[in-house]
Protein backbone atom coordinates (compact mmCIF):
# COMPACT_ATOMS: atom_id res chain seq x y z
CA UNK A 1 0.00 0.00 0.00
CA UNK A 2 2.70 2.29 1.06
CA UNK A 3 4.48 1.93 -2.15
CA UNK A 4 1.01 2.36 -4.24
CA UNK A 5 0.72 5.94 -2.58
CA UNK A 6 4.39 6.80 -3.02
CA UNK A 7 4.35 6.05 -6.57
CA UNK A 8 0.71 7.28 -7.04
CA UNK A 9 2.63 11.12 -5.28
CA UNK A 10 5.33 10.99 -7.43
CA UNK A 11 5.10 9.43 -10.27
CA UNK A 12 3.98 12.35 -12.72
CA UNK A 13 7.39 13.43 -13.46
CA UNK A 14 7.55 16.15 -16.17
CA UNK A 15 9.92 18.09 -18.19
CA UNK A 16 10.69 22.02 -18.20
CA UNK A 17 7.66 23.02 -20.17
CA UNK A 18 8.24 26.47 -22.55
CA UNK A 19 7.93 29.21 -20.19
CA UNK A 20 5.82 32.02 -20.93
CA UNK A 21 7.51 35.50 -21.84
CA UNK A 22 6.09 37.67 -19.22
CA UNK A 23 6.47 36.04 -15.48
CA UNK A 24 3.69 35.54 -13.28
CA UNK A 25 4.15 35.65 -9.58
CA UNK A 26 3.58 32.28 -7.93
CA UNK A 27 2.88 31.50 -4.09
CA UNK A 28 6.28 30.38 -2.16
CA UNK A 29 5.98 26.91 -0.98
CA UNK A 30 5.81 26.97 2.67
CA UNK A 31 7.36 23.89 4.53
CA UNK A 32 6.20 23.45 8.55
CA UNK A 33 9.66 21.16 9.59
CA UNK A 34 9.56 19.98 12.86
CA UNK A 35 12.95 19.13 14.21
CA UNK A 36 13.85 16.98 17.59
CA UNK A 37 16.53 15.41 19.19
CA UNK A 38 17.00 11.75 19.96
CA UNK A 39 14.31 11.95 22.81
CA UNK A 40 11.59 13.60 20.63
CA UNK A 41 12.32 16.74 22.10
CA UNK A 42 11.86 19.94 19.79
CA UNK A 43 14.88 21.71 18.87
CA UNK A 44 14.55 25.63 19.62
CA UNK A 45 17.18 28.21 18.57
CA UNK A 46 18.05 27.33 14.64
CA UNK A 47 18.40 29.33 12.00
CA UNK A 48 18.00 29.65 8.00
CA UNK A 49 21.48 28.89 7.94
CA UNK A 50 21.05 25.40 9.83
CA UNK A 51 18.54 23.88 6.92
CA UNK A 52 18.85 22.84 3.41
CA UNK A 53 15.66 22.15 0.95
CA UNK A 54 15.56 20.01 -1.88
CA UNK A 55 13.16 20.09 -4.50
CA UNK A 56 13.38 16.69 -6.65
CA UNK A 57 16.72 16.12 -5.52
CA UNK A 58 17.98 20.11 -6.46
CA UNK A 59 19.03 22.52 -3.88
CA UNK A 60 16.67 25.25 -3.85
CA UNK A 61 17.22 28.80 -2.17
CA UNK A 62 15.42 29.40 1.53
CA UNK A 63 13.48 32.68 0.81
CA UNK A 64 11.64 33.34 3.90
CA UNK A 65 12.39 31.66 7.65
CA UNK A 66 9.57 31.86 10.60
CA UNK A 67 11.34 30.73 14.14
CA UNK A 68 8.59 29.22 16.32
CA UNK A 69 6.42 29.22 17.82
CA UNK A 70 3.71 30.16 15.31
CA UNK A 71 0.03 30.58 16.45
CA UNK A 72 -1.84 27.32 14.80
CA UNK A 73 -5.27 26.60 12.87
CA UNK A 74 -5.75 23.12 14.04
CA UNK A 75 -8.89 20.48 13.55
CA UNK A 76 -8.83 17.99 15.94
CA UNK A 77 -11.13 14.54 14.25
CA UNK A 78 -11.83 12.35 16.37
CA UNK A 79 -13.18 8.76 15.13
CA UNK A 80 -16.30 7.91 17.66
CA UNK A 81 -17.24 4.69 15.66
CA UNK A 82 -18.20 1.35 17.07
CA UNK A 83 -15.36 -0.02 16.12
CA UNK A 84 -13.01 2.12 18.26
CA UNK A 85 -12.09 -0.21 21.64
CA UNK A 86 -9.32 1.83 23.63
CA UNK A 87 -10.05 6.07 22.82
CA UNK A 88 -13.73 5.47 23.47
CA UNK A 89 -13.50 8.52 25.82
CA UNK A 90 -13.49 11.38 24.27
CA UNK A 91 -13.57 13.92 26.97
CA UNK A 92 -9.52 13.46 28.10
CA UNK A 93 -8.64 13.75 24.09
CA UNK A 94 -10.72 16.98 23.89
CA UNK A 95 -9.45 18.83 27.54
CA UNK A 96 -5.66 17.76 26.51
CA UNK A 97 -6.58 19.61 22.87
CA UNK A 98 -8.64 22.70 24.14
CA UNK A 99 -5.81 22.91 26.85
CA UNK A 100 -2.80 22.82 24.11
CA UNK A 101 -4.27 26.24 22.66
CA UNK A 102 -2.32 29.46 23.22
CA UNK A 103 -3.71 33.02 22.23
CA UNK A 104 -4.04 33.57 18.84
CA UNK A 105 -4.65 29.84 17.57
CA UNK A 106 -8.02 28.55 16.16
CA UNK A 107 -9.26 25.59 16.52
CA UNK A 108 -12.08 23.25 16.40
CA UNK A 109 -13.51 19.90 16.44
CA UNK A 110 -14.82 17.19 14.43
CA UNK A 111 -16.51 14.10 15.03
CA UNK A 112 -16.28 11.02 12.42
CA UNK A 113 -19.26 8.24 13.46
CA UNK A 114 -21.46 7.21 9.76
CA UNK A 115 -20.25 10.70 8.89
CA UNK A 116 -17.98 13.83 9.39
CA UNK A 117 -19.70 16.20 11.78
CA UNK A 118 -17.97 19.63 12.95
CA UNK A 119 -18.34 21.68 15.55
CA UNK A 120 -19.64 25.17 13.83
CA UNK A 121 -16.33 27.66 13.01
CA UNK A 122 -13.05 27.83 14.25
CA UNK A 123 -12.67 28.86 17.58
CA UNK A 124 -9.87 30.53 19.94
CA UNK A 125 -10.62 29.54 23.11
CA UNK A 126 -10.79 26.86 25.47
CA UNK A 127 -14.33 26.62 26.78
CA UNK A 128 -15.58 27.64 23.17
CA UNK A 129 -13.80 24.16 22.01
CA UNK A 130 -14.85 22.30 24.58
CA UNK A 131 -18.65 23.22 24.01
CA UNK A 132 -17.62 23.14 20.01
CA UNK A 133 -16.65 19.66 20.95
CA UNK A 134 -19.58 18.57 22.74
CA UNK A 135 -21.49 19.10 19.66
CA UNK A 136 -19.11 17.49 17.01
CA UNK A 137 -18.98 14.34 18.87
CA UNK A 138 -22.90 14.02 19.59
CA UNK A 139 -23.92 11.29 17.11
CA UNK A 140 -26.73 9.00 17.70
CA UNK A 141 -25.72 4.78 18.90
CA UNK A 142 -27.35 3.86 15.33
CA UNK A 143 -24.73 6.38 13.49
CA UNK A 144 -22.10 5.08 15.53
CA UNK A 145 -22.60 1.55 14.45
CA UNK A 146 -22.83 1.90 11.19
CA UNK A 147 -19.81 2.66 8.91
CA UNK A 148 -16.90 4.60 9.64
CA UNK A 149 -15.63 6.60 6.73
CA UNK A 150 -12.52 8.21 7.60
CA UNK A 151 -10.84 8.71 5.04
CA UNK A 152 -13.74 10.94 3.49
CA UNK A 153 -13.95 12.95 7.16
CA UNK A 154 -10.03 13.50 6.44
CA UNK A 155 -10.77 15.00 2.99
CA UNK A 156 -13.53 17.02 4.46
CA UNK A 157 -11.05 18.25 7.36
CA UNK A 158 -8.76 18.94 4.93
CA UNK A 159 -11.11 20.73 2.61
CA UNK A 160 -12.25 23.24 5.54
CA UNK A 161 -8.34 23.80 6.56
CA UNK A 162 -6.99 24.56 2.71
CA UNK A 163 -9.19 27.65 3.02
CA UNK A 164 -7.32 29.22 6.13
CA UNK A 165 -4.36 30.60 6.45
CA UNK A 166 -1.20 29.86 8.48
CA UNK A 167 0.46 27.04 9.83
CA UNK A 168 -2.77 23.93 9.63
CA UNK A 169 -2.55 21.22 11.10
CA UNK A 170 -4.95 18.34 11.63
CA UNK A 171 -4.65 15.92 15.04
CA UNK A 172 -6.58 12.97 13.95
CA UNK A 173 -7.85 9.80 16.70
CA UNK A 174 -8.83 6.76 14.84
CA UNK A 175 -8.34 3.23 14.60
CA UNK A 176 -7.56 2.97 10.99
CA UNK A 177 -10.41 0.52 10.23
CA UNK A 178 -11.98 2.66 7.50
CA UNK A 179 -15.46 1.84 5.51
CA UNK A 180 -18.15 2.98 4.00
CA UNK A 181 -16.28 5.85 2.66
CA UNK A 182 -16.99 7.65 -1.30
CA UNK A 183 -12.98 8.16 -1.44
CA UNK A 184 -10.30 5.81 -1.64
CA UNK A 185 -7.35 6.48 0.97
CA UNK A 186 -5.23 7.65 -1.48
CA UNK A 187 -7.55 10.08 -2.30
CA UNK A 188 -7.81 11.46 0.66
CA UNK A 189 -4.29 11.30 1.66
CA UNK A 190 -4.08 13.99 -1.73
CA UNK A 191 -5.65 16.33 -0.23
CA UNK A 192 -4.05 17.13 2.93
CA UNK A 193 -1.10 16.25 1.34
CA UNK A 194 -1.15 18.75 -1.33
CA UNK A 195 -2.42 21.47 0.68
CA UNK A 196 0.29 21.44 3.01
CA UNK A 197 -1.45 20.26 5.88
CA UNK A 198 -0.05 18.18 8.22
CA UNK A 199 -1.93 15.30 9.96
CA UNK A 200 -0.51 14.11 13.19
CA UNK A 201 -2.33 10.84 14.70
CA UNK A 202 -3.20 9.08 17.64
CA UNK A 203 -4.32 5.84 16.63
CA UNK A 204 -5.31 2.69 18.46
CA UNK A 205 -4.70 0.22 15.14
CA UNK A 206 -3.24 -3.09 16.05
CA UNK A 207 -1.30 -5.14 13.80
CA UNK A 208 -2.89 -8.72 14.27
CA UNK A 209 -1.71 -12.17 12.28
CA UNK A 210 -4.62 -14.53 11.48
CA UNK A 211 -4.07 -17.55 10.35
CA UNK A 212 -5.88 -18.45 7.33
CA UNK A 213 -4.64 -22.09 6.77
CA UNK A 214 -1.49 -24.37 7.90
CA UNK A 215 1.10 -22.43 5.60
CA UNK A 216 -0.50 -19.19 5.23
CA UNK A 217 -0.98 -16.50 8.09
CA UNK A 218 -2.23 -12.59 7.08
CA UNK A 219 -0.75 -9.48 8.82
CA UNK A 220 -3.86 -7.40 9.07
CA UNK A 221 -2.39 -3.39 10.07
CA UNK A 222 -4.98 -1.11 10.15
CA UNK A 223 -2.17 1.42 11.21
CA UNK A 224 -0.41 0.86 8.04
CA UNK A 225 -2.29 4.16 6.00
CA UNK A 226 -1.95 6.26 9.18
CA UNK A 227 1.84 6.07 9.01
CA UNK A 228 1.85 6.93 5.74
CA UNK A 229 -0.59 9.83 5.64
CA UNK A 230 1.57 10.63 8.71
CA UNK A 231 5.06 10.60 7.41
CA UNK A 232 3.62 12.14 3.53
CA UNK A 233 1.72 15.35 5.68
CA UNK A 234 5.11 15.83 7.60
CA UNK A 235 3.49 14.56 10.98
CA UNK A 236 3.76 11.52 13.42
CA UNK A 237 2.02 8.48 14.23
CA UNK A 238 1.92 7.90 17.70
CA UNK A 239 1.97 5.55 19.53
CA UNK A 240 4.93 3.86 17.34
CA UNK A 241 3.98 0.09 16.72
CA UNK A 242 5.85 -2.37 18.75
CA UNK A 243 5.03 -5.82 19.97
CA UNK A 244 2.13 -6.27 22.82
CA UNK A 245 2.15 -2.39 22.94
CA UNK A 246 0.55 -0.82 25.80
CA UNK A 247 -1.57 1.78 24.54
CA UNK A 248 -0.60 5.12 25.97
CA UNK A 249 -3.48 7.30 27.66
CA UNK A 250 -4.61 10.31 25.42
CA UNK A 251 -3.94 13.27 27.01
CA UNK A 252 -0.18 13.24 26.82
CA UNK A 253 -0.09 12.25 23.24
CA UNK A 254 -2.53 14.98 22.20
CA UNK A 255 -0.86 17.66 24.21
CA UNK A 256 2.81 16.23 22.39
CA UNK A 257 1.38 16.43 18.80
CA UNK A 258 0.05 19.84 19.27
CA UNK A 259 3.53 21.33 20.69
CA UNK A 260 5.30 19.19 18.11
CA UNK A 261 3.41 21.58 15.53
CA UNK A 262 3.77 24.77 17.42
CA UNK A 263 7.61 24.04 17.66
CA UNK A 264 8.07 23.60 14.10
CA UNK A 265 10.34 25.78 11.56
CA UNK A 266 8.41 27.16 8.97
CA UNK A 267 10.73 27.79 5.46
CA UNK A 268 9.68 29.15 2.11
CA UNK A 269 11.11 28.11 -0.91
CA UNK A 270 10.13 29.42 -4.85
CA UNK A 271 8.10 26.54 -6.87
CA UNK A 272 9.96 24.60 -9.28
CA UNK A 273 8.12 25.82 -12.53
CA UNK A 274 7.18 22.60 -14.55
CA UNK A 275 3.70 21.78 -13.80
CA UNK A 276 3.44 18.64 -11.77
CA UNK A 277 4.37 16.70 -8.29
CA UNK A 278 7.58 17.27 -7.04
CA UNK A 279 9.37 15.55 -4.28
CA UNK A 280 10.90 17.91 -1.07
CA UNK A 281 13.50 17.11 1.65
CA UNK A 282 14.43 19.06 3.94
CA UNK A 283 17.56 18.26 5.79
CA UNK A 284 19.46 20.15 9.03
CA UNK A 285 23.24 21.03 9.52
CA UNK A 286 23.68 19.18 13.03
CA UNK A 287 24.26 15.73 13.98
CA UNK A 288 21.95 13.38 15.54
CA UNK A 289 18.69 15.26 14.45
CA UNK A 290 15.29 14.35 13.32
CA UNK A 291 13.79 15.99 10.23
CA UNK A 292 9.95 15.85 9.62
CA UNK A 293 8.44 17.75 6.77
CA UNK A 294 5.89 17.90 3.88
CA UNK A 295 7.08 15.20 1.59
CA UNK A 296 6.18 16.91 -1.88
CA UNK A 297 3.99 19.83 -3.25
CA UNK A 298 2.00 20.23 -6.56
CA UNK A 299 2.60 22.98 -9.08
CA UNK B 1 -48.66 3.72 -12.61
CA UNK B 2 -45.78 5.47 -11.95
CA UNK B 3 -43.78 3.04 -10.79
CA UNK B 4 -44.90 0.98 -14.00
CA UNK B 5 -43.38 3.60 -16.05
CA UNK B 6 -40.28 4.23 -14.51
CA UNK B 7 -39.60 0.44 -14.17
CA UNK B 8 -40.46 0.73 -18.53
CA UNK B 9 -37.68 3.05 -18.68
CA UNK B 10 -35.11 1.76 -16.61
CA UNK B 11 -35.55 -1.31 -18.83
CA UNK B 12 -35.12 0.72 -22.07
CA UNK B 13 -31.85 2.19 -20.80
CA UNK B 14 -30.12 -0.47 -20.76
CA UNK B 15 -31.16 -1.40 -24.38
CA UNK B 16 -28.73 -2.99 -26.47
CA UNK B 17 -27.47 -5.11 -23.99
CA UNK B 18 -28.19 -8.79 -23.42
CA UNK B 19 -31.10 -7.60 -21.43
CA UNK B 20 -34.11 -7.23 -23.43
CA UNK B 21 -37.06 -5.35 -22.59
CA UNK B 22 -40.14 -6.93 -21.50
CA UNK B 23 -43.02 -5.60 -22.62
CA UNK B 24 -46.07 -4.54 -19.89
CA UNK B 25 -50.01 -3.55 -20.67
CA UNK B 26 -50.44 0.34 -20.08
CA UNK B 27 -53.11 0.57 -17.96
CA UNK B 28 -52.93 -2.50 -15.58
CA UNK B 29 -51.47 -3.06 -12.47
CA UNK B 30 -48.63 -5.37 -12.88
CA UNK B 31 -46.65 -7.25 -10.27
CA UNK B 32 -43.23 -8.26 -11.01
CA UNK B 33 -41.84 -11.78 -9.91
CA UNK B 34 -37.90 -13.03 -10.55
CA UNK B 35 -38.08 -17.28 -10.85
CA UNK B 36 -35.36 -19.28 -10.97
CA UNK B 37 -36.42 -22.89 -13.15
CA UNK B 38 -33.90 -25.87 -12.59
CA UNK B 39 -34.55 -29.49 -14.14
CA UNK B 40 -34.49 -32.53 -11.56
CA UNK B 41 -30.60 -32.56 -11.80
CA UNK B 42 -30.25 -29.14 -10.03
CA UNK B 43 -29.45 -28.11 -13.68
CA UNK B 44 -30.37 -24.21 -14.70
CA UNK B 45 -33.09 -24.46 -17.36
CA UNK B 46 -32.75 -20.99 -19.54
CA UNK B 47 -34.74 -20.32 -22.58
CA UNK B 48 -37.74 -21.31 -21.47
CA UNK B 49 -41.32 -19.35 -23.11
CA UNK B 50 -43.99 -17.86 -21.50
CA UNK B 51 -46.69 -20.56 -21.77
CA UNK B 52 -44.75 -23.09 -19.89
CA UNK B 53 -45.29 -21.22 -16.60
CA UNK B 54 -48.06 -20.53 -14.50
CA UNK B 55 -48.88 -18.17 -11.45
CA UNK B 56 -51.04 -18.57 -8.62
CA UNK B 57 -52.22 -15.73 -6.38
CA UNK B 58 -54.08 -16.62 -3.41
CA UNK B 59 -54.20 -20.02 -5.22
CA UNK B 60 -56.18 -18.63 -8.00
CA UNK B 61 -54.81 -18.25 -11.69
CA UNK B 62 -53.30 -14.96 -12.36
CA UNK B 63 -52.59 -13.69 -15.64
CA UNK B 64 -49.11 -13.33 -17.16
CA UNK B 65 -48.89 -9.81 -18.67
CA UNK B 66 -45.24 -9.94 -18.80
CA UNK B 67 -42.65 -11.97 -19.59
CA UNK B 68 -38.57 -12.13 -20.23
CA UNK B 69 -36.17 -14.95 -20.67
CA UNK B 70 -33.39 -12.57 -21.71
CA UNK B 71 -30.34 -12.57 -19.11
CA UNK B 72 -30.66 -9.85 -16.67
CA UNK B 73 -28.53 -7.44 -15.07
CA UNK B 74 -27.53 -7.86 -11.33
CA UNK B 75 -28.21 -5.00 -8.63
CA UNK B 76 -26.67 -6.80 -5.27
CA UNK B 77 -25.43 -5.51 -2.17
CA UNK B 78 -23.00 -7.72 -1.29
CA UNK B 79 -22.74 -8.42 2.61
CA UNK B 80 -19.74 -10.17 4.22
CA UNK B 81 -19.39 -11.28 7.31
CA UNK B 82 -16.40 -9.89 9.14
CA UNK B 83 -17.10 -11.21 12.58
CA UNK B 84 -14.16 -12.85 14.86
CA UNK B 85 -15.26 -16.50 13.47
CA UNK B 86 -14.57 -15.16 9.72
CA UNK B 87 -10.69 -14.06 10.60
CA UNK B 88 -9.43 -17.45 9.08
CA UNK B 89 -11.06 -17.06 6.33
CA UNK B 90 -10.27 -13.33 5.46
CA UNK B 91 -8.20 -13.74 2.23
CA UNK B 92 -10.15 -16.12 0.45
CA UNK B 93 -13.63 -14.03 1.30
CA UNK B 94 -11.28 -11.20 -0.02
CA UNK B 95 -10.25 -12.49 -3.27
CA UNK B 96 -13.00 -14.22 -3.86
CA UNK B 97 -15.05 -10.85 -3.96
CA UNK B 98 -12.52 -9.65 -6.18
CA UNK B 99 -13.28 -12.45 -8.63
CA UNK B 100 -17.39 -12.02 -8.49
CA UNK B 101 -16.35 -7.94 -8.89
CA UNK B 102 -14.11 -8.72 -11.73
CA UNK B 103 -17.03 -11.39 -13.30
CA UNK B 104 -19.87 -8.55 -12.91
CA UNK B 105 -20.97 -7.11 -16.47
CA UNK B 106 -20.96 -3.71 -17.59
CA UNK B 107 -24.91 -3.43 -16.83
CA UNK B 108 -24.50 -5.12 -13.58
CA UNK B 109 -23.78 -3.07 -10.22
CA UNK B 110 -23.22 -4.15 -6.82
CA UNK B 111 -22.37 -2.52 -3.46
CA UNK B 112 -20.43 -3.85 -0.93
CA UNK B 113 -20.64 -4.04 3.10
CA UNK B 114 -19.59 -5.84 5.98
CA UNK B 115 -20.96 -6.38 9.34
CA UNK B 116 -19.11 -7.29 12.26
CA UNK B 117 -18.39 -4.74 14.60
CA UNK B 118 -20.21 -2.09 12.57
CA UNK B 119 -22.59 -2.95 9.88
CA UNK B 120 -20.68 -0.56 7.27
CA UNK B 121 -22.46 -0.53 3.88
CA UNK B 122 -20.79 1.54 1.10
CA UNK B 123 -22.10 4.65 -0.45
CA UNK B 124 -21.29 3.62 -3.76
CA UNK B 125 -23.66 1.36 -5.42
CA UNK B 126 -21.55 1.06 -9.20
CA UNK B 127 -20.69 -0.92 -12.40
CA UNK B 128 -17.08 0.66 -11.82
CA UNK B 129 -14.74 -2.27 -10.97
CA UNK B 130 -12.38 -0.34 -9.95
CA UNK B 131 -14.41 1.26 -7.50
CA UNK B 132 -15.73 -1.85 -6.09
CA UNK B 133 -12.14 -3.39 -5.96
CA UNK B 134 -10.64 -0.55 -3.78
CA UNK B 135 -13.72 -0.85 -0.99
CA UNK B 136 -12.83 -4.86 -1.65
CA UNK B 137 -9.21 -4.14 -0.70
CA UNK B 138 -9.32 -0.94 1.86
CA UNK B 139 -12.36 -1.80 3.72
CA UNK B 140 -12.55 -5.23 5.26
CA UNK B 141 -11.72 -5.30 8.83
CA UNK B 142 -12.40 -8.39 10.81
CA UNK B 143 -13.61 -8.37 14.14
CA UNK B 144 -16.93 -8.38 16.08
CA UNK B 145 -19.75 -10.47 16.43
CA UNK B 146 -22.57 -11.39 13.48
CA UNK B 147 -25.53 -8.82 13.26
CA UNK B 148 -26.85 -10.73 10.72
CA UNK B 149 -30.80 -9.38 11.11
CA UNK B 150 -28.83 -5.65 11.48
CA UNK B 151 -26.85 -5.93 8.33
CA UNK B 152 -29.39 -7.57 6.13
CA UNK B 153 -32.05 -4.63 6.86
CA UNK B 154 -29.67 -2.21 6.51
CA UNK B 155 -28.80 -3.92 3.26
CA UNK B 156 -32.44 -4.11 1.70
CA UNK B 157 -32.85 -0.32 3.02
CA UNK B 158 -29.37 0.31 0.97
CA UNK B 159 -31.33 -0.56 -2.36
CA UNK B 160 -34.59 1.22 -1.54
CA UNK B 161 -34.48 3.77 -3.98
CA UNK B 162 -33.59 1.58 -6.58
CA UNK B 163 -35.66 -0.09 -9.50
CA UNK B 164 -36.25 -3.48 -10.93
CA UNK B 165 -34.61 -7.12 -9.12
CA UNK B 166 -33.06 -6.27 -6.14
CA UNK B 167 -31.02 -8.26 -4.38
CA UNK B 168 -28.61 -9.12 -0.99
CA UNK B 169 -26.08 -11.86 -1.21
CA UNK B 170 -24.58 -12.49 2.24
CA UNK B 171 -21.76 -14.27 2.87
CA UNK B 172 -21.57 -15.44 6.28
CA UNK B 173 -20.66 -18.18 9.07
CA UNK B 174 -22.95 -17.95 11.52
CA UNK B 175 -26.12 -17.08 12.68
CA UNK B 176 -27.46 -13.77 14.44
CA UNK B 177 -25.52 -13.27 17.80
CA UNK B 178 -27.11 -10.02 18.27
CA UNK B 179 -27.57 -6.14 17.28
CA UNK B 180 -25.57 -3.68 17.51
CA UNK B 181 -26.40 -0.19 19.39
CA UNK B 182 -29.17 2.29 18.43
CA UNK B 183 -29.59 -0.21 14.80
CA UNK B 184 -33.00 -1.69 13.59
CA UNK B 185 -33.63 -4.61 12.42
CA UNK B 186 -34.98 -8.10 14.16
CA UNK B 187 -35.92 -11.63 11.98
CA UNK B 188 -39.71 -9.80 11.85
CA UNK B 189 -38.56 -6.70 10.35
CA UNK B 190 -36.28 -8.25 7.75
CA UNK B 191 -38.91 -10.55 6.12
CA UNK B 192 -41.64 -7.91 6.54
CA UNK B 193 -39.04 -5.31 4.38
CA UNK B 194 -38.45 -8.27 2.19
CA UNK B 195 -41.78 -9.38 1.62
CA UNK B 196 -43.01 -5.84 1.44
CA UNK B 197 -40.86 -4.66 -0.83
CA UNK B 198 -39.38 -7.56 -2.70
CA UNK B 199 -36.32 -8.20 -2.20
CA UNK B 200 -34.79 -11.18 -2.78
CA UNK B 201 -32.05 -12.76 -0.61
CA UNK B 202 -28.80 -15.31 -1.44
CA UNK B 203 -26.37 -16.43 1.14
CA UNK B 204 -23.78 -18.46 0.90
CA UNK B 205 -23.00 -20.20 3.91
CA UNK B 206 -19.77 -20.81 5.08
CA UNK B 207 -18.62 -23.80 6.96
CA UNK B 208 -18.39 -23.13 10.64
CA UNK B 209 -20.20 -21.84 13.09
CA UNK B 210 -23.67 -22.33 12.44
CA UNK B 211 -25.24 -22.85 15.99
CA UNK B 212 -29.01 -23.08 16.83
CA UNK B 213 -30.86 -25.83 14.09
CA UNK B 214 -34.34 -23.78 14.43
CA UNK B 215 -32.45 -20.38 13.68
CA UNK B 216 -31.12 -21.41 11.05
CA UNK B 217 -34.26 -23.36 9.36
CA UNK B 218 -35.48 -19.63 9.71
CA UNK B 219 -33.06 -18.57 8.01
CA UNK B 220 -32.86 -20.17 4.62
CA UNK B 221 -36.82 -20.33 5.14
CA UNK B 222 -36.50 -16.24 4.60
CA UNK B 223 -34.34 -17.01 1.98
CA UNK B 224 -36.42 -19.32 0.18
CA UNK B 225 -39.68 -17.17 0.88
CA UNK B 226 -38.17 -14.03 -1.05
CA UNK B 227 -37.30 -16.77 -3.80
CA UNK B 228 -33.57 -16.77 -3.62
CA UNK B 229 -31.12 -19.25 -3.56
CA UNK B 230 -28.80 -20.54 -0.44
CA UNK B 231 -25.39 -22.57 -1.04
CA UNK B 232 -23.13 -24.22 1.60
CA UNK B 233 -19.58 -24.40 1.14
CA UNK B 234 -16.81 -26.06 2.75
CA UNK B 235 -13.81 -25.28 3.55
CA UNK B 236 -12.58 -27.32 0.31
CA UNK B 237 -15.22 -25.73 -2.39
CA UNK B 238 -14.11 -23.28 -4.59
CA UNK B 239 -15.62 -20.38 -3.05
CA UNK B 240 -15.43 -18.11 -6.38
CA UNK B 241 -16.97 -21.02 -7.85
CA UNK B 242 -19.87 -20.87 -5.86
CA UNK B 243 -19.93 -16.74 -6.50
CA UNK B 244 -20.21 -17.56 -9.92
CA UNK B 245 -23.05 -19.93 -9.45
CA UNK B 246 -25.34 -17.20 -7.85
CA UNK B 247 -24.17 -14.63 -10.41
CA UNK B 248 -25.29 -17.01 -13.34
CA UNK B 249 -28.57 -18.26 -11.46
CA UNK B 250 -29.24 -14.80 -11.02
CA UNK B 251 -28.79 -13.89 -14.62
CA UNK B 252 -30.93 -16.96 -15.55
CA UNK B 253 -33.87 -15.83 -13.76
CA UNK B 254 -37.21 -15.10 -15.98
CA UNK B 255 -39.10 -12.06 -15.32
CA UNK B 256 -42.72 -12.61 -15.21
CA UNK B 257 -45.34 -10.05 -14.61
CA UNK B 258 -48.74 -10.67 -13.57
CA UNK B 259 -52.32 -8.80 -12.69
CA UNK B 260 -53.00 -9.23 -8.77
CA UNK B 261 -56.34 -11.12 -8.41
CA UNK B 262 -57.36 -8.43 -5.86
CA UNK B 263 -55.65 -5.05 -4.72
CA UNK B 264 -56.45 -5.18 -1.16
CA UNK B 265 -53.47 -4.32 0.57
CA UNK B 266 -53.34 -7.49 2.28
CA UNK B 267 -50.15 -10.13 2.03
CA UNK B 268 -50.89 -12.54 -0.93
CA UNK B 269 -49.47 -15.83 -1.46
CA UNK B 270 -47.33 -16.63 -4.69
CA UNK B 271 -46.83 -19.81 -6.38
CA UNK B 272 -45.01 -20.16 -9.58
CA UNK B 273 -45.66 -23.62 -11.32
CA UNK B 274 -44.42 -25.05 -14.52
CA UNK B 275 -46.56 -26.95 -17.07
CA UNK B 276 -43.29 -29.31 -18.46
CA UNK B 277 -42.52 -32.09 -15.97
CA UNK B 278 -39.23 -32.13 -14.91
CA UNK B 279 -38.99 -28.75 -14.29
CA UNK B 280 -39.37 -26.71 -10.91
CA UNK B 281 -39.59 -22.98 -10.57
CA UNK B 282 -38.19 -21.27 -7.69
CA UNK B 283 -39.87 -17.41 -6.61
CA UNK B 284 -40.86 -15.35 -3.94
CA UNK B 285 -43.70 -16.73 -1.95
CA UNK B 286 -45.55 -13.80 -1.02
CA UNK B 287 -46.11 -10.02 -1.83
CA UNK B 288 -48.23 -7.28 -0.79
CA UNK B 289 -50.85 -6.35 -3.50
CA UNK B 290 -50.90 -2.71 -3.94
CA UNK B 291 -47.79 -3.28 -4.05
CA UNK B 292 -45.85 -2.84 -7.87
CA UNK B 293 -42.58 -4.68 -6.96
Amino acid sequence: MRLALVCFAFAIVTVPSARSSVPTPVAPILIDVAVSDETAQSIPGLTAADFEVFVDGRPRPIESFTAPPAPLTLLLLVDVSQSMAVYTDTEPIVEAFASSLVSGDRALVGGVANRLQLAPGLIGTKRNVVSGARTALNFKKEEKSGPSPIWDALDGAAAFLEKQSGRRGIVFVTDGRSTGNRLGSVSAVERAFFAGITVQVLTEARTIFIRQDQDTAVRVRSGLMLQELARMTGGLCLPEYKPNLELPKPGPVIAHLVKDLRDRYTLAVSPEGATGTHKIEVTVKRPNVSVRARSGYRS
Amino acid sequence: MVRLVLIVIVAASAAGSAWQQPSFRSGVQTVVIHSTVKDESGRLVPDLTQDVFEVFDNGKPAEITAFSNAAQPITVALMLDMSGSMMPQLIRVRDSTLRFIEALHPEDRARIGTFGSEIALSPILTNDKAVLTRVAREELWPGGGTPLWNALYAAMGSLAGEQGRRVVLVLTDGMNTGSLPGLSGDFGNVRARATKDGYMLYSIGMEGVYQDESEVKKYLQLIDDTGGGHFNVSAQDDLQATFARVADELRRQYLIGFAPVALDGKEHTLEVRMKKPGLRARARKSYVAGQSR
